[in-house]
């Protein structure tokens, strides 16, 4: 692993804390043993499921919410955490696709580039995610009962891009 | 010990001196013949009051203490042959014998001074007096040893067991009363032993767990973080014990409402369609439990595949399009980049050949190596020149800073190879809800089923008299459902809550820096420990006991019922929740018996009682039963088993009843171990039935 791709899965990608009451309620805070997830009544066993849910949620949409600096933010997990390996390498390849992410560039860039390529993804990542967030948040603001639904967030993925 | 006689005089109806009112007893059965108020209640108070000082009060129907029953005690006839000023003296003379043949006599006297017709100076007390027989002789036995030699007579912990009145039958062994049982496993066995060791060892887990936690606290690297951790933790301990209570209750409600229903189904008496529906719907009920685990499985793992089974990439497919054009064009730069310094790349060494040989070349401008002229300012002249200023290159490093090249590789190749299995998500997601969608399925044709089964069940209730029995059924099938649903949501809820109280205690364990006393880390360790073989030990010498009870039970009922075709129903002892068992009478197919007859239910109430005597009394045989009117309650040929019982089972046991008051029914106790028997008669010399002032009893010993 060299040193770019370490930095890239040392990114540690932020929430706004609006979103921090909901992510409670469906994702188990600190992970959790797989098979104790439903019972516990959350649908995500970690907050990083939730939150590369809600980055597909986002890209699919095409939402994306940006961050400024003002804004109150949580971090959880950085990336190196995030199971499985492969899906956040997916993801990754989204991220690059859809940012403004130099391939060329960050291979001649000096230390001071090499930050900003890798804050172009961390930022991608976290309006994708953010922007998925914000949609969940209003889709259960209208529709409380939906969360009864044991697929709801399944039927959300699948119908979030047939719509 | 056994009892080898007992003598009153002017105890209640048993008037005139010890001589004319005594009973001698063997070992064996001794039976004690009367009818209604001949004396047999008033004999069964006669040991009692010599014993304990206590007799039982007809009026209060309680054991009430001399004082407070005082000139009640005395013979009628007594007191009215009693002149004003003078005194009667009651006493009543126990002996027995203990197996290595000491001999007690043991009496009680109390004295009462007639004041005027309807006025008595009572003693304030009555005197126990208890004599050892040495050789011929009487010595007195110590007051202090008092209490030794009562025990040896019979021990304090059979005692309510061993020396009852027929109607005390009902509340020893209270069916309805869950701790009947444990109060009787608890006295008469040793697993008391085991409620200590618990005890003991979870006083000591508490302490050991505070210190523990006290030791945390001590190495925390962050205490105020620590100290809101165990606020959270003491909380959610708090939430989870609520939960547990509240999951007690509601399993103890269910188990209710199930005995109620299989009472009511107890009631049909179409036996084989019974057995047949009720293991139906046994069946079913377990396939549907297990279908609905399934069920919260498939839920459970349904978002978790969004994760594993990747279906979250779903729409990714055009996203990974993007990528695959910047890939592309990132590829061509990197490859030119690398053909670009590939050319640049020098084929010699460096320093070969050699700046001193280079120089002379310049100098004689031509090329020792392939020996062609090399003028100045021509580019061979240029090339020869261009070896003395060659950079070293880093061939490790090549053109780049950071070569990306094998991560975006890696991650392209890794996108690629998913473009099969999201273009199957679809599918894969359809699959697993039709599998969903199959198992409610397969759950709702057995809902439909158990459902049809209650139908058939009210069917056959219905032609049972009682009004609301068909309501009935249905209101405890609902109780059951109700009760199953939250049972179950409060085993959810405390699975989540005993999850995050690890990831609460995790949180804390996390936080501790350097080393927690190692003492208070051990003790807590080791009570912890304890704690749990305390209880499992506890609990599997609990449910030993309960085998053993119930077979004991179960091979007295069957002795004392085999000649009586007409009685039905087996003795089972049925685990509650809470732990402890309750007695419940079930049919052959295991259904609870709804109201047995009398008879059947006494008979299985004293099986119990002498089984628990039997099998857990320590030594209990050895000592006397004693009991008045046990078979009150039974139809007069119920009883022949439980006498056979008491004259195989007991070394001696004394029973007063009006049972063989017919001499021709006496042949029943033939070939019996017997003791003594006699038959008591109550008259009036005077001829006044009426005049209790004149009331004598007649002890004839028969046999």
């Amino acid at each position: 692993m060299n040193a770019i791709e370490k930095k890239l899965y040392k990114i540690n990608p932020v929430y706004l804390s609006d979103y921090e009451d909901m992510i409670k309620s469906h994702a188990q805070f600190g992970g959790g043993a797989a098979d104790t997830k439903f019972t516990g009544g959350k649908s995500f066993s970690n907050v990083y499921e939730f939150y590369i849910y809600a980055f597909f949620i986002g890209l699919y949409k095409g939402l994306k919410q940006e961050l400024v600096d003002d804004d109150k933010t949580k971090t959880f997990w950085e990336m190196e955490s995030w199971k499985p390996r492969e899906l956040v390498d997916y993801l990754l390849v989204c991220a690059i696709g859809q940012s403004k992410f130099d391939m060329i560039k960050i291979e001649k860039a000096d230390d001071q580039e090499v930050v900003e390529q890798v804050k172009l993804l961390k930022q991608i990542i976290e309006q994708y995610a953010n922007g998925g967030l914000k949609y969940i948040s209003e889709i259960l603001q209208e529709q409380e009962d939906l969360v009864d639904d044991h697929a709801f967030f399944i039927k959300m993925l699948s119908e979030c891009v047939d719509n | 010990m056994i009892i080898n006689s007992i003598s009153m005089k002017n105890f209640q109806c048993y008037y005139g001196d010890l001589e004319r009112n005594t009973l001698i007893f063997k070992e064996g059965l001794n039976i004690v013949i009367g009818d209604n108020g001949a004396g047999k209640s008033k004999l069964f108070d006669a040991f009692y009051w010599v014993l304990y000082d206590r007799v039982f009060s007809t009026d209060s129907r309680e054991f009430v203490s001399t004082n407070v029953f005082k000139d009640k005690l005395i013979s009628e006839k007594a007191k009215h042959g009693c002149e004003i000023g003078g005194t009667v003296e009651v006493e009543v003379v126990l002996l027995a014998k203990a197996s290595v043949g000491t001999e007690f006599r043991i009496s009680r006297l109390y004295n009462a001074k007639k004041l005027t017709d309807r006025e008595w100076e009572c003693d304030p007390a009555s005197r126990m007096m208890i004599s050892e027989k040495k050789a011929v002789n009487w010595s007195l036995v110590d007051r202090a040893k008092h209490d030794s030699v009562l025990r040896r007579v019979i021990p304090d912990h059979l005692k309510p067991y061993m020396w009852f009145q027929g109607e005390q039958v009902d509340s020893l062994m209270d069916f309805r009363d869950k701790t009947t049982l444990t109060k009787a496993i608890n006295l008469l066995s040793n697993i008391d032993i085991y409620d200590d060791l618990m005890a003991i060892s979870k006083k000591g887990q508490d302490k050991a767990v505070r210190a523990f936690r006290k030791a945390q606290n001590k190495v925390s690297k962050d205490k105020d973080k620590s100290e809101t951790l165990n606020s959270k933790r003491r909380g959610l301990e708090e939430r989870v014990g609520k939960l547990r209570d509240s999951i007690e209750n509601n399993k103890e409600q269910l188990e209710i409402a199930k005995d109620k229903i299989e009472e009511l189904i107890g009631r049909v008496d179409e036996a084989s369609d019974k057995a047949e529906l009720k293991k139906k719907k046994e069946y079913l009920e377990k396939s549907l439990d297990e279908e609905s685990t399934r069920l919260d499985s498939k839920y459970n793992g349904l978002h978790k595949k969004m994760f594993t089974d990747y279906w979250v990439l779903k729409h990714a497919s055009p996203f990974f399009d993007n990528y695959s054009d910047k890939y592309r064009s990132y590829f061509d730069a990197h490859n030119k980049a690398v053909t670009a310094e590939n050319a640049q790349e020098v084929k010699l060494p460096i320093n070969i050949p050699q700046p001193i040989h280079v120089n002379q070349m310049l100098d004689e401008e031509k090329c020792f190596v392939c020996g062609r002229e090399a003028h100045k300012d021509t580019p061979e002249y240029d090339h020869i020149k261009s070896l003395l200023v060659r950079q070293e290159v880093d061939a490790k490093k090549g053109p780049f800073v950071n070569d990306c090249s094998k991560m975006f590789q890696g991650i392209y190749d890794n996108a690629l190879g998913f473009k099969q299995l999201i273009s199957n998500i679809d599918n894969n997601v359809a699959e697993e809800f039709a599998s969903i969608h199959k198992l409610i399925e397969s759950m709702d044709d057995k809902k439909k089923e158990i459902s049809d089964i209650h139908e058939r069940f009210e069917g056959l209730l219905e032609g049972d008299e009682s009004e609301n029995i068909v309501n009935a059924f249905r209101t405890h099938e609902t109780n059951r459902e109700k009760y199953h649903e939250l049972v179950a949501e409060d085993g959810k809820r405390l699975a989540s809550i005993e999850s995050e109280l690890a990831k609460v205690i995790a949180e804390i364990d996390k936080l501790v820096e350097g080393s927690i006393d190692s003492a208070a880390e051990q003790a807590n360790t080791i009570f912890n420990d304890l704690v749990a073989v305390a209880e499992s030990v506890r609990t599997n010498v609990f449910a030993d006991l309960i085998v053993e009870l119930e077979q004991e039970a179960n091979s007295l009922f069957k002795g004392m019922s085999e000649n009586n075709p007409a009685i039905k129903g087996r003795i089972k002892l049925k685990r509650i929740s809470s732990g402890s068992y309750i007695p419940v009478i079930v049919d052959a197919n295991g259904y609870i018996m709804h109201n047995p007859n009398d008879s059947n239910l006494v008979l299985v109430k004293l099986s119990l009682i002498m089984s628990i005597i039997l099998s857990r009394g320590k030594r209990a045989e050895r000592f006397t039963l004693i009991t008045d009117a046990p078979t009150a309650k039974m139809a007069t040929n119920y009883t022949k088993g439980f006498y056979s019982v008491l004259s195989e089972k007991f070394t001696q046991s004394i029973v007063a009843t009006y049972d063989f008051l017919n001499a021709e029914d006496r042949s029943q106790l033939s070939g019996f171990n017997m003791g003594s028997v006699y038959l008591l008669q109550s008259y009036t010399p005077g001829g006044d039935p009426d005049n209790r002032s004149d009331l004598e009893v007649e002890i004839a010993r028969i046999a």
